[in-house]
């Protein structure tokens, strides 16, 4: 199986086959961390047809350095940015009080709080919204973008360890939030 | 089970469930524009690739391995190839049409008809006796004794046998050859005769344009007989032929073709020319 820059370096020798198994690789993760993030369909497929049309138009080889993925994360990552700095529109909630919030007592599911996490769509959309956004951000691009701790540093240019405890406050919060009835009614209402 | 690897387990839990049941993904018309896009990026890109970056997308690109393996096949055959055909060509018995080995050319020299082997000694006769008066006029007047005095080269012929009458070719043809041969022989001679006729009314006429006209008529002669070669020599040829006559005892002969000369040539000294080559015929045969 071919990794994703040799794909890439086939795509820019000519083979267009190479660039739809790219895109077949990439698009759901990438689609819905920024569905995720934004919460908003019409821009995030906005921002997802700039992100993918970027790679199309850039002459330059990707460095090899640097995993494609986190590549084109980034890419996506700096477009909704831009799009949200151009609109003035978005306000993310303040990390530092959420994480206050959540790192001073949290129990924990036990198995059978597990087994009922819901399954609804909707409560899965708003636990993830009432998310602050560094940590929903780290959540996405963990869950969607099946990125590693160090590598989603190095895409937020945040140190690792802030990433790893951002990552534990949002499965903390957002396993309460799931499993607990009362606070996914607090939550949806 | 301890408190860090449940805390994974519940990890992997939460993220495998929330990529469960996510259900967002983009529609079909933002997939076929990106597509498209990517595709007529590289229509639109190839065109500008040049020579280098060709060659890298034929070598490394899509299908290379194919490629190599086809170059490499295609190298391999090309090889087997050039070596069968080596080795097939060193195997290869002596096509017949190869010129026969030099002992062979001399046993055939030596079989040959007596007149044809004695024409070729006339040739080489004449080419040397030419060379001679080549180097004669080169010399000039400095020292004609040295000059007439030098012996033949090595590889020069010896002296020829005298200048047979007409009638020998055909003897010795009628000797050794069927008749049809003979017939041949005669007619030759017919040829011959009138060729040197005609080639002496020319002489009379224009010598220079005979003189021209010599080599092509010496090259017809040695196919025909010897005697239109005679008219046609120089000079000095023609008046070691009165010698050579004289030696042979045929003085009539050798007066009619003197006589002859001096109405050709009267304003050379034939007679001084005769003695002359008198003198230069006794020299070699008086050196040991």
């Amino acid at each position: 199986m071919d990794d994703d820059a040799a794909l890439l370096r086939r795509y820019r020798n000519g083979e267009a086959a190479a660039f739809t198994r790219l895109y077949e690789r990439h698009r759901l993760g990438l689609f819905r961390f920024l569905l995720g993030l934004c919460g908003d369909h019409a821009l995030a497929e906005e921002v997802f047809q700039d992100t993918w049309m970027s790679l199309i138009r850039s002459a330059s080889e990707q460095r090899e350095a640097v995993l494609f993925k986190t590549w084109l994360y980034q890419i996506a990552r700096n477009r909704l940015i831009d799009h949200w700095r151009k609109s003035g529109r978005h306000q993310g909630k303040l990390a530092e009080y959420d994480e206050a919030q959540h790192a001073s007592a949290d129990p924990g599911p036990g198995p059978e709080q597990q087994l009922l996490l819901s399954r609804d769509q909707e409560r899965l959309q708003a636990a993830l919204a009432d998310l602050p956004e560094e940590q929903r951000e780290v959540f996405l691009l963990r869950a969607h973008g099946d990125l590693e701790l160090q590598q989603i540093a190095e895409l937020t240019r945040t140190p690792a360890e802030t990433v790893k405890s951002r990552l534990r406050y949002a499965l903390n919060k957002l396993r309460r939030l799931l499993a607990d009835p009362a606070s996914a009614e607090e939550v949806s209402a | 089970m301890s408190q860090h690897d449940q805390d994974l387990q519940q990890e992997q839990q939460l993220l495998e469930h929330f990529r469960e049941h996510s259900r967002g993904e983009p529609s079909a018309a933002v997939d076929a524009l990106i597509l498209a896009a990517a595709h007529n990026a590289l229509v639109d890109a190839q065109p500008c690739l040049n020579w280098s970056q060709r060659l890298h997308a034929w070598l490394f690109g899509a299908g290379s391995r194919t490629r190599w393996s086809m170059a490499v096949a295609g190298l391999a055959v090309f090889g087997i190839g050039l070596n069968l055909a080596l080795h097939t060509r060193e195997q290869l018995p002596e096509p017949f049409d190869v010129p026969a080995p030099v002992v062979g050319s001399r046993a055939l020299q030596e079989m040959a008809p007596a007149p044809v082997v004695e024409a070729r000694k006339q040739t080489a006769e004449r080419e040397y006796k030419k060379a001679e008066q080549a180097q004669e006029s080169f010399a000039g007047g400095m020292d004609p004794s040295a000059s007439y005095s030098a012996s033949p080269p090595a590889a020069a012929p010896q002296p020829m046998a005298p200048a047979k009458p007409q009638s020998a070719p055909v003897q010795a043809l009628a000797d050794s050859a069927s008749a049809s041969a003979e017939e041949d022989a005669a007619r030759g001679q017919v040829h011959a005769q009138a060729a040197a006729k005609s080639h002496a009314e020319r002489a009379r006429a224009a010598p220079g344009q005979v003189l021209r006209e010599e080599l092509s008529e010496e090259q017809l002669a040695e196919s025909l007989g010897h005697s239109s070669v005679a008219e046609a020599a120089p000079l000095e040829l023609r008046l070691r032929g009165v010698l050579q006559l004289r030696r042979e005892g045929r003085q009539d002969e050798a007066e009619r073709l003197l006589a002859a000369l001096k109405r050709e040539y009267p304003q050379e000294d034939l007679d001084a020319a005769l003695k002359r080559l008198q003198v230069e015929a006794a020299k070699p045969d008086s050196s040991p």
